[in-house]
């Protein structure tokens, strides 16, 4: 094996694919287009604070309002000012009539609208108060959306009003004293009759809590995951297509004549070959990478942790398993054209299916299997556990043997499948 | 040193069930221009692949310097210019020669020079910096022949160095190739130019269907299959065939039109040549002008196989 040689052949394949706009387009921008994506639209930073509806409100409540303990205007000033994590909930303008307030909704100027009937004050310091809520409909989800915000807005609501009447009421119950009364256990009546008006007014204190699990719960995280999926999408295409379509080239531009007419050998050449597709795989991923810690993902390169030292090879393996599955797909394929074409759809279709573009759980339970023996999805799972969610050895060792397995079962598969094809290729060229 | 650089003994080649070798055997002392001349199909591209090593024949085997070609050291020795072009049209000239310098570990300070001045030789000096893609066929040909000689081989493959150049270009490619020659280079060269094979070679050999009919010095080969003469006699119309059949009865071995000239082999063309233009004229058909010619190659090639070398 002649270094030299090799590394001519790699340097000229490397001059020639980057002469190409097509493949630059390919092997960088297009991965990068989908780091921006998740960073910006899908996984966007604004994505964890709640929405702010637009709401209107009209006021129909025309009660002299000065002698009682909650006025609507009360109500509105909550509404106004009610937050979530800092950001206000609602956005609220207030209309002179139901009629404009629907008109508006209609024409969906606001999400949705409570309409204050008369009297509502006095009914809700007296006894029990209506409110008509009207939701608009957008699109599909803003409905829901209104729909869950405005009614568990109002449940709170509904509570401290509950809790505020029985501070009234135990304000005057304190003023008697009952002595004697009869409490199922042994306290004092008035803390009795105290719980017990709390509990009509609260009867279930419930908490609220998202478990998402702890790998995916974060931004950076998620960007993490999936600029390492950009990276495996990146691979799979670009792998394939090249594997499929390199050997098929020379024979196309009638190199392989004056390559196999050359000292060069045959093992120097499918070295070459190889290489010459793995350089910029890897060149791309580097950008890639790189790119997607700028836009906020959490990926770690940990010299001091010998099991971060596995990426690098990871990286190259990954390159290597995509371009070698590649040259098994040109046992389908008659030109460079086809082949190429052969190799970017299945790339496409596996890095969507297997996951690594998107995860495997979101497939069909039948479609799972497939990311469970799909080697290259091995790789791109270890490089995540290792640099993503910081995981230890003993959770990436036993993928490590299968991709290593795996990895000779494909060399020994290409280089049968090569002896095949040069002999094929050059009879016909 | 061998006294043979290249041997070709009982090749065959086969695809599927047709011969496309049939039992070829050649011997190409140290030195000698040795041209193959065949109709398009007749198995040239084939033989050269197999005395480059590129193809394994089905049978038979080639020596060069009495060495298997597809060893490597023996692939130093050899220059080889396909009949397309094999180039990297993303590539500049320079890109082109530089890489394929360095799978012959040739320097580049050498790849260089002789570039130069091989370029210079059949003009192609200042297009060497420039994308391969916008060259014209002949000058990725002109390339392709630069990047074949590159590591001084000993021995030149070059399968039709001149198809799809203009006359000039051909001139100064046939220049080059009797330079290296007298530099003692040894050159084996497909054409279907018998023009070239004629004026180059010290040995041709002729072929069709897989089938190596003859070879020797190109005069040899005139005087043993040609005829003492060709008598060319230029028509002022296009004559009907039958006419010219009973014109030329008894008059000449063989004839055949060449476009509008009517080509007649005589074995005396003082006496035939009179009486030949006389029984045109009897059967009304008139002459531009009449010349008499020496046989070329395409006449020995038309006797050898009763067809005639398609001509570009
Ligand atoms: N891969 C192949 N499969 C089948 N037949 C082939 C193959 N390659 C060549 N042939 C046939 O072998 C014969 C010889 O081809 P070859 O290319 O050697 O001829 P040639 O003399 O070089 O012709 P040309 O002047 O057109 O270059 C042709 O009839 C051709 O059709
Ligand atoms: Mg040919």
């Amino acid at each position: 094996m002649r270094r030299s040689v090799v590394l001519a052949y790699v340097l000229k394949e490397l001059k020639i694919m980057f002469s190409d706009k097509v493949t630059v387009f390919w092997l960088v921008a297009w991965p990068l287009i989908w780091v921006f994506m998740t960073a910006y639209v899908f996984v966007s930073p604004t994505a964890q604070s709640p929405v702010q509806l637009e709401l209107g409100v009209v006021n129909y409540d025309t009660t002299p309002q000065h002698n009682l303990s909650f006025i609507s205007g009360d109500f509105i000033r909550i509404l106004k000012e009610a937050e979530f994590n800092g950001t206000k909930i609602f956005n609220v303008r207030v209309y002179s009539s139901e009629e404009k307030l629907r008109e508006d909704l209609r024409k969906g100027r606001i999400d949705a609208g409570i309409v204050i009937p008369a009297n509502f004050s006095l009914s809700l310091v007296m006894g029990s108060a209506r409110l008509s809520v009207l939701i608009g409909a957008r699109d599909p989800y803003s409905s829901s959306i209104s729909y869950s915000v405005i009614s568990s807005f109002l449940n709170e609501f509904g509570r401290r009003i509950s809790l505020y009447k029985v501070e009234t009421a135990l304000g005057y119950i304190g003023q008697y004293s009952f002595a004697n009364a009869y409490t199922p256990i042994n306290i004092n009546f008035t803390d009795y009759v105290k719980s017990f008006m709390y509990g009509l007014a609260v009867p279930i204190n419930v908490s609220y809590e998202n478990v998402k699990p702890e790998a995916l719960a974060t931004r950076p995280n998620t960007l993490g995951w999936y600029t390492i999926g950009a990276v495996g999408m990146m691979f799979l295409y670009s792998g394939f297509s090249y594997g499929a379509s390199a050997l098929l080239s020379e024979k196309e531009r009638g190199t392989l004549r004056r390559l196999r007419a050359s000292p060069i050998k045959e093992s120097e050449l499918v070295l070459a070959i190889i290489l010459s597709g793995i350089a910029p795989l890897v060149i791309s991923a580097v950008i890639v990478i790189v790119v997607g810690v700028l836009t906020g993902a959490n990926i770690v390169f940990n010299p001091g942790n010998p099991l971060h030292w596995l990426v690098p090879l990871l990286i190259l393996d990954g390159a290597f398993l995509s371009i070698g599955l590649g040259i098994l797909l040109s046992l389908l394929a008659k030109t460079s054209q086809g082949a190429s074409a052969l190799g970017t759809a299945l790339g496409l279709m596996f890095s969507f299916t297997a996951g690594i573009w998107f995860p495997a759980s979101m497939m069909p339970s039948w479609l799972q299997i497939l990311s469970k023996v799909f080697s290259p999805t091995w790789i791109f799972d270890a490089m995540r556990a290792i640099m993503v969610f910081n995981r230890g050895l003993d959770e990436v060792a036993p993928t490590l043997i299968n991709v290593a397995l795996s990895t000779v079962a494909v060399i020994l598969a290409d280089i049968a499948v090569y002896k095949l094809r040069l002999k094929k290729y050059i009879e016909e060229a | 040193m061998q006294e043979f650089a290249i041997v070709v003994e009982n090749v065959e080649k086969r695809y599927g069930s047709r011969r496309v070798l049939n039992n070829v055997s050649l011997r190409i002392g140290r030195g000698v221009m040795y041209s193959l001349l065949g109709p398009n199909g007749s198995g040239k591209t084939t033989l050269l692949s197999i005395v480059v090593g590129v193809l394994k024949p089905d049978g038979g085997r080639v020596l060069i310097n009495g060495r298997p070609p597809d060893d490597p050291d023996t692939r130093l020795h050899i220059g080889y210019c396909p009949q397309e072009p094999a180039i990297y049209e993303r590539l500049s000239g320079w890109d082109n020669i530089f890489f394929y310098a360095k799978l012959y570990g040739v320097p580049k300070e050498d790849a260089y020079r002789r570039a130069r001045e091989l370029a210079e030789a059949i003009g192609l000096g200042e297009y060497l910096k420039v994308r391969v893609g916008k060259y014209s066929g002949g000058m990725m040909k002109k390339l392709s022949l630069i990047v074949s000689l590159l590591h001084d081989p000993d021995i030149l493959v070059l399968d039709e160095p001149t198809t799809g150049l203009d006359p000039s270009s051909r001139r100064e490619v046939w220049d080059l190739l009797l330079k290296l020659r007298k530099e003692g280079r040894t050159v084996l060269m497909a054409t279907h130019y018998m023009d070239e094979a004629d004026v180059l070679s010290d040995t041709v050999g002729i072929m069709d269907s897989g089938v190596l009919l003859a070879e020797d010095h190109p005069e040899n080969l005139k005087k043993r299959y040609g005829p003492p003469a060709v008598v060319a006699i230029k028509l002022a119309d296009k004559p009907m065939n039958i006419d010219i059949g009973k014109a030329v009865e008894g008059l000449g071995d063989r004839y055949y039109l060449d476009g509008d000239t009517l080509k007649v082999y005589v074995e005396d063309p003082d006496v035939v040549l009179p009486k030949l233009v006389e029984r045109l004229y009897e059967r009304g058909i008139r002459v531009d002008f009449v010349k008499v010619d020496r046989p070329t190659l395409e006449d020995v090639f038309h006797k050898l196989t009763g067809k005639r070398l398609k001509q570009e």
